[in-house]
């Protein structure tokens, strides 16, 4: 599969990650690439071969936790949960996406 | 919480296996369940298998970019840093090239220079537990700093009052020559036992010198050193009991030592030592009250260095206390051995060291410069590079890898030069010191060491500015000179102004050393140094002089009568060799740097009052025809001749310097001194004043000499004189050397056999003279003309860089009416703005710096005023010269082009 525009920009996939999580509590990474996919409807797609590099360095900075749990099917997934220090990242990069996109929009204005 | 990210990332090192499998098993699942997805839209399962993994991606990369978060991820991305670097320095030759050769040069002249300090100064002494080994100096209580040996007297009262030393010795030198067929001279030295066992000595046959041995009338005893024994015999196990015959004295062997062990004396090893006898003290060595005997220690099991000085400063408190006359105002230093080896050196090496890291900062600032200039034109790569996600860090990490990268990369070029100047600088030797230099293992991590560390120094400004990711202004500067642009040169001039510095303050170092070559050179020996042949002769004790009993409790040995005739006898038949001019005798050669001195007084009392300071000079006991062979002149009264017996009252010829100094308003012809000196019977009378000349060594400003018949010696105190050494002069009308034959044949057969020694030229001892200014001059010449030279090359490159970015502006100024000569003035205002800078800044270096070189000065000042202008002239020249280059082109630029220039 080509890659299409829909593909997720490099900076605002934790943005989405962290936001997924914090309306949908606990959810494994094939869960969220459906989430994010179903939530934009279709409009978005993540790129899968990015998610997990980018839950593992997340987890690194201490923005979210994980566990082993079983899934309803009985497969064992991992779990990632949103930590406070996630809550307050996902603020300061929801501000600075708004920034951007307004700033984006005027200069698309203007031209 | 970022502590505790670098642990959770550390954790995740340790625990590397364990994350590569959980990322295994989390994409795993994922495709598990994107097949079950897919089939649930009901295509077969091998198809949506398929369709999954190529969605994914290709998992091992997937965990690859994971991993890259891990601390380990930095080796990786090291490799791959390596391979972009070559690539961008293989894109660039001309670039690479003089960066790293500049590098090379600095870091080559480094290692040549940590060569000498490793080998001088960082090899361990090779002694059993070395750091129990002191020195024990006497020392002034208000300088501690001044090492002085000890005065018997003392030396024996530590040994017998001290509970901190294990062994405790002292040791003076000896050299004897063999009373045999074929004479031989041996070198060794006399020892109070305790010495050997400090230094850890354990002799293979036989034993140590005992302290019996050491008892005023047992001293013919000798340990042989390995070296010894194997060459005069052969190793033979049963040599204990042979005996060496010495004149007077005969000595029987005790013992030999192993191979491995070197002697420690006069602050270095000693490894031409061949023999040990006792040093056996008599009432005069109790009685003197100069400080001779170097004292070695070797301290007691569990006894700190901190313990042992306090005991001694003690003991040396109640000795101050118990004989104030000696040793009032005096304390005792210890001092460990590995210190004491260091001495003097430390400062010289340490100065050249200091040069030379002048010489690799300048190298470094250049590299530093090029590598901006570079950045310009790799603004480019680097917006491309950020826009792919390359972080900050990540950005650095890729230049300073480059960086490093040029200065290992001319790291084996270094060593070459390095290897050339030792080789080159071997022959020019301070102090005979060069010939064991090697580039052994420690050197070369010296060298890599400094170039990963030359690699982080001009590389991390370069780095930081080329990382510094300002979208905005690296978009705008990819045109024209603005605020990122400006802000690199101004660090470049930065840079200019520091090269400038440093290389004025190496230049003003080169200007001193060769002030001071050319003042030596224009010190006139006061002699006609051509021509001069001198060797020595060694007259064993036994056969020339006799016992001559035990005045003062010391046995003494007096010339034989016969003496006299013997020399009269040599110097008539060398003097009628075809060739020879004239000859004559003296104690030591001209120019040798040996000179022996004496206190006097200035009337004919022979036991002046011990406390009184007293006039000193150098003297030499000397033949009748010794002013005629050096062509000295006597400016007043008469040259010795055969009235001067040993019989004939004692006289003294003195030289213009003195006899202006102690007898400025009248004659001093007839008037007496006495010389303060053991066995100096009578006064001497003034019978002549010669012309000033320097005998012993050029160096040493007005100096006093005085110089006695050889005839009119006193008798020696015998028990450590094995031989008399004198040394012959001779005057040729023709080629010294080819003498040198004729000249040996006369000896032995007047002089009974005796083996002459030192045959050398004059010139060759008046060359030695300049060995340590020339070595130094050599040394701040060469990296003088290094700074000098880089330092035009970093002026060149600014400002020609500073034309191209100023191009746009020139074209605008000319087009506006300016004239070629503006545009010039324009750039050579810039160019000499930094260069006045940087002058100024090495001028107040300098005047700081050079006081570290006053030592090998001669006859100039460390700030010199006239040097130090002289040499920021040149410096000025130099960068004016780098200047009219760019500024040249900037007159030639053509306002149309300029202005349509980007």
């Amino acid at each position: 599969m080509a890659r299409q525009k829909n593909d997720i920009l490099q900076g605002t996939l934790a943005l989405l990650v962290l936001k997924a999580l914090q309306s949908k509590g606990p959810m494994h990474g094939y869960g969220l690439t459906t989430h994010i996919h179903e939530q934009s409807y279709d409009l978005l797609r993540v790129e899968e071969g990015s998610l997990y590099p980018a839950l593992h360095r997340m987890e690194q900075d201490g923005w979210v936790r994980s566990e082993w749990k079983v899934t309803e099917k009985g497969r064992r997934a991992r779990f990632y949960v949103l930590t406070p220090s996630g809550q307050e990242q996902l603020v300061r990069e929801r501000e600075s996406w708004t920034r951007l996109t307004k700033g984006v929009a005027r200069i698309l204005r203007e031209a | 919480m970022i502590a505790m990210s670098w642990l959770t990332r550390l954790s995740t090192i340790l625990r590397r296996d364990v994350v590569s499998q959980r990322i295994s098993e989390e994409i795993e699942f994922h495709l598990n369940e994107r097949v079950d997805e897919l089939m649930e839209q009901g295509m077969p399962e091998e198809k949506a298998r398929a369709l999954a993994t190529r969605q994914f991606g290709n998992p091992t990369l997937q965990k690859e970019r994971t991993r890259e978060m891990d601390l380990l991820g930095w080796v990786e991305a090291l490799g791959q840093n390596l391979r972009y670097g070559f690539r961008m320095l293989a894109r660039d030759p001309g670039f690479t090239t003089v960066a790293v050769l500049t590098l090379a040069l600095g870091i080559g002249i480094n290692t040549s220079i940590f060569s000498l300090i490793s080998d001088r100064l960082l090899k361990p002494l090779p002694f059993k537990d070395v750091d129990r080994i002191v020195m024990v100096h006497e020392t002034p209580l208000n300088n501690p700093r001044e090492w002085n040996s000890a005065a018997v007297s003392n030396f024996v009262a530590w040994r017998d009052l001290n509970r901190v030393f294990e062994h405790i010795g002292t040791v003076n030198d000896a050299t004897l020559s063999t009373a045999e067929e074929t004479p031989e001279r041996l070198v060794g030295l006399r020892i109070q036992y305790g010495y050997l066992e400090a230094l850890g000595a354990k002799p293979i046959l036989g034993r140590l010198i005992s302290p019996a041995d050491c008892k005023l009338g047992n001293g013919e005893v000798v340990v042989l050193s390995h070296k010894l024994w194997l060459r005069r015999y052969n190793g033979d196990p049963h040599v204990l009991g042979k005996i060496i015959p010495a004149g007077l004295r005969n000595f029987t062997i005790i013992g030999v030592l192993p191979a491995d062990f070197q002697s420690f004396a006069f602050g270095s090893l000693a490894p031409e030592v061949e023999f040990w006898i006792p040093y056996e003290f008599t009432g005069t060595h109790m009685q003197s009250a100069s400080r001779y005997v170097a004292v070695t220690g070797r301290l007691k099991p569990g006894v700190s260095l901190e313990q042992a000085q306090a005991e001694m400063t003690r003991i040396a408190a109640n000795l101050a206390q118990a004989n104030p006359k000696l040793n009032k105002g005096w304390g005792v230093t210890l001092v460990p051995i590995t210190e004491a080896a260091i001495g003097d050196a430390r400062t010289s090496l340490f100065t050249l060291q200091g040069a030379v890291g002048f010489v690799l900062l300048i190298a470094c600032a250049n590299v530093a410069g090029l590598l901006l200039a570079r950045l310009s034109s790799r603004q480019h790569e680097i917006g491309m590079r950020t826009a792919l996600g390359a972080g900050r860090g990540r950005l650095m990490f890729q230049f300073l890898t480059e960086s490093v990268m040029l200065s290992v990369l001319s790291s084996p070029l270094a060593l070459l030069i390095a290897y050339g100047g030792i080789r080159v600088l071997a022959p020019y030797g301070l102090e005979d010191n060069f010939k064991n230099l090697a580039i052994d293992g420690r050197v070369l991590a010296f060298t890599a060491f400094l170039s990963i560390l030359a690699g982080l120094l001009f590389g991390l400004i370069p780095a930081m500015q080329g990382s510094n990711r300002n979208l905005t202004a690296m978009l705008k500067d990819s045109g024209r000179a603005t605020t990122a642009g400006s802000s690199r040169q101004r660090f470049r001039s930065f840079l200019v102004i520091a090269t400038i510095a440093s290389a004025l303050v190496l230049l003003t170092g080169t200007g001193l050393m060769v002030n001071t070559f050319i003042r030596l050179v224009r010190v006139a020996p006061g002699f006609d140094a051509k021509n001069l042949l001198t060797f020595q002769l060694l007259l064993p004790t036994g056969q020339y002089f006799k016992d001559a009993g035990a005045p003062n409790g010391q046995a003494m040995v007096r010339p034989s009568p016969q003496l006299p005739f013997v020399f009269e006898q040599l110097l008539e038949r060398l003097s009628q060799l075809p060739g020879v001019q004239s000859a004559a005798i003296s104690d030591t050669p001209p120019l040798s740097g040996w000179s022996h001195g004496t206190n006097f007084t200035l009337d004919t009392s022979p036991k002046p009052e011990p406390s009184t300071q007293l006039p000193s000079a150098f003297f030499h006991t000397v033949s009748a025809d010794f002013f005629r062979t050096l062509d000295v002149p006597l400016l007043q009264g008469r040259p010795f001749d055969s009235r001067d017996s040993s019989t004939a009252p004692w006289v003294v010829i003195v030289n213009q310097s003195m006899a202006q100094k102690y007898w400025p308003d009248s004659n001093p012809i007839g008037r007496y001194l006495t010389f303060a000196m053991p066995g100096e019977e009578q006064p001497r009378q003034v019978i002549g004043i010669s012309r000033d000349m320097r005998y012993g060594r050029l160096n040493d400003g007005l100096i006093y000499e005085m110089f006695v018949p050889h005839t009119q010696i006193p008798a020696l105190t015998g028990h450590f004189h094995f031989y008399v050494r004198k040394t012959i002069i001779l005057r040729t009308t023709v080629d010294p050397m080819i003498l040198i034959p004729a000249a040996r044949k006369i000896a032995g057969q007047v002089a009974g056999n005796r083996p002459i020694t030192d045959i050398k030229m004059v010139e060759e001892y008046f060359d030695r003279q300049f060995q340590n200014p020339r070595f130094y001059l050599l040394l701040l010449g060469i990296f003088g003309a290094t700074a000098l030279m880089l330092a035009a090359v970093g002026i060149y490159g600014v400002m020609a860089y500073s034309v191209k970015m100023r191009t746009h502006e020139i074209g605008v100024r000319m087009a506006l009416g300016a004239h070629q000569k503006d545009a010039m003035w324009m750039i050579l205002r810039q160019g000499l703005t930094l260069t006045f800078i940087g002058v100024a800044a090495g001028i107040g270096g300098a005047f700081w710096l050079t006081r570290f070189i006053a030592g090998v000065l001669y006859g100039i000042q460390p700030t010199d005023p006239a040097t130090f202008t002289i040499v920021a002239l040149t410096m000025i020249g130099v960068a004016l010269l780098a200047c009219l280059v760019p500024g040249r082109r900037a007159t030639n630029v053509d306002p149309a082009i300029a202005l349509r220039h980007e």
